[in-house]
């Protein structure tokens, strides 16, 4: 199993190493330093979210499963991959958004429609290199396309981040998914007590720097 | 003790060398009751010293009414000229118009209210069930509506409603000193919504939530219906901004018609 993830900026910096910290396996972090880091935007929002889809064009080699997660991620079990586990077919796994989503573009709202959920890009499976560097290849090229979609007085922003690009790409790409548990990446705590006594396995903090020492 | 006055209730007034205790004699001038007194303002005019109608229900747009007051709820309300909403600068807005009515002592101007980045609303000492208003808290702090009441959240009831970017309910959970306390309100109606020009999200923070991950007991949802819902939708402002509305944890966010907020530029989640 290969972990991977990318930390571009000085905060996730702090956060990536929290991960690495709290897995007690070797988790590869990009940053900056790599020699393959180029500046893609003047945004430091839309730079970052950029080099997250374009991750496993990083990765050199790697046998077996390769799975991302995002720098804010950390985990308080021993052994959290114990149990992890997914069909021998599956290509692709991670953890839907519930609800329904209504957007206010068409090319999103597509999106959704197809998939049926919203995905959320903080922990990805892959099954191989091959296969999240051909996911990657679509998803950092759909992540620029929106990018030059961006206009405030349009209803379109960074803020949108990297999960739209994300689902338009695994539209074309007719990859074979599967839906995660919950407890794979639960980013809705943020109480420091919840979060010891919860049952999820991996937690993502969102900007709470000090959620845990 | 005497009951206390009501729309039938009479005053009279008597000369003034009468004798009080013959309240029955020739010496009584004229009479009328508490309601006609009160009807006197109903006319129009709302200004000076007419004397202002009382209601029950809170008020709502009525272009015929500009310029009139009426005292709902302990607080004197008037329906705004235009002028006056202007001078309250929130004249520019959707849907608010002469008749759009505010609490009289109403002073939110734009110019001088510093921009709310994130709050939490809440709702306190709520008696009788139905209450008209909130508190804001202190940014970023967590309060949460301590009642098992039905409510109407209305963003006018306080000065700085139109300037909030981004709206989180808790869903009945009380954090007490000790222990939680989870008080499981009902929202009826959302009403101020007019203003809320600044809806936003913020990083990862979306614009409009319910929180329900509070621990152990609380709900696991905020009852809310899709018609109350439908309507904070029709009354929201359009906008240019990136605003999430996360309404799938009100009871009747799957059955709301998102595409009524859509159409207005904001994403919907339900």
């Amino acid at each position: 199993m290969n972990l991977f993830s990318v930390a571009i900026n000085e905060k996730y910096h702090k956060e990536a190493l929290r991960l690495q910290r709290s897995v007690p396996l070797d988790v590869k972090v990009f940053t900056e330093d790599s020699d393959k880091y180029k500046k893609i935007n003047d945004d430091p929002l839309i730079n970052a979210l950029w080099h997250k889809s374009n991750f496993a064009n990083y990765i050199e080699k790697a046998k077996g499963p390769v799975i991302f997660m995002d720098a804010d991620m950390f985990t308080l079990k021993e052994d959290p991959f114990k149990n992890f586990k997914v069909k021998r077919t599956t290509e692709m796994a991670y953890v839907p958004y519930k609800g329904k989503w209504g957007l206010p573009d068409q090319e999103r709202q597509k999106a959704f429609d197809f998939h049926g959920h919203k995905i959320n890009s903080g922990f990805m499976y892959f099954k191989n290199l091959k296969i999240a560097q051909k996911v990657c290849d679509q998803w950092q090229y759909e992540y620029l396309e929106r990018e030059k979609l961006y206009d405030v007085q349009k209803g379109t922003s960074k803020h949108e981040f990297d999960e739209w690009a994300l689902m338009i790409a695994l539209m074309k790409l007719g990859t074979k998914i599967e839906l995660l548990d919950g407890k794979w990446n639960n980013w809705h705590l943020s109480d420091r007590e919840e979060i010891k006594n919860s049952e999820s396995i991996f937690i993502q903090s969102h900007h709470h720097l000090d959620i845990l020492d | 003790m005497a009951n206390p006055l009501s729309t039938n209730s009479k005053i009279v007034v008597f000369d003034s060398d009468v004798n009080l205790n013959d309240a029955n004699t020739n010496n009584v001038k004229q009479g009328a009751t508490i309601g006609d007194i009160l009807a006197l303002s109903g006319g129009g005019g709302g200004g000076g010293g007419s004397v202002p109608l009382l209601v029950a229900d809170r008020p709502v747009f009525d272009a015929s009414k500009a310029g009139d007051k009426v005292y709902f709820n302990g607080e004197e309300w008037i329906y705004g000229t235009s002028d006056w909403l202007e001078q309250l600068g929130i004249s520019g807005l959707a849907g608010v118009s002469a008749g759009y009515p505010v609490p009289y002592n109403f002073t939110w101007n734009p110019n001088r209210v510093t921009t709310i980045k994130k709050s939490l609303l809440t709702v306190e000492n709520l008696n009788p069930a139905s209450y008209y208003g909130f508190n804001l808290s202190a940014s970023d702090a967590m309060i949460a509506a301590e009642t098992t009441a039905n409510i109407t959240w209305d963003f006018l009831h306080y000065p700085l409603g139109a300037k909030i970017q981004q709206i989180t309910i808790q869903a009945g959970k009380y954090v007490g000193p000790s222990t939680n306390v989870f008080f499981p309100f009902a929202i009826d109606a959302f009403e101020g919504v007019e203003l809320l020009t600044d809806l936003e999200d913020i990083g990862t923070g979306v614009a409009f939530r319910v929180n329900i991950t509070g621990s152990g007991g609380g709900p696991s949802a905020v009852t809310c219906s899709a018609a109350a819902i439908d309507d904070f939708f029709t009354k929201l402002p359009s906008t240019t901004k990136t605003a999430t509305l996360n309404v799938s944890d009100f009871t009747g966010g799957s059955a709301a018609n998102a595409s009524i907020a859509t159409a207005k530029g904001y994403t919907v989640v339900q």
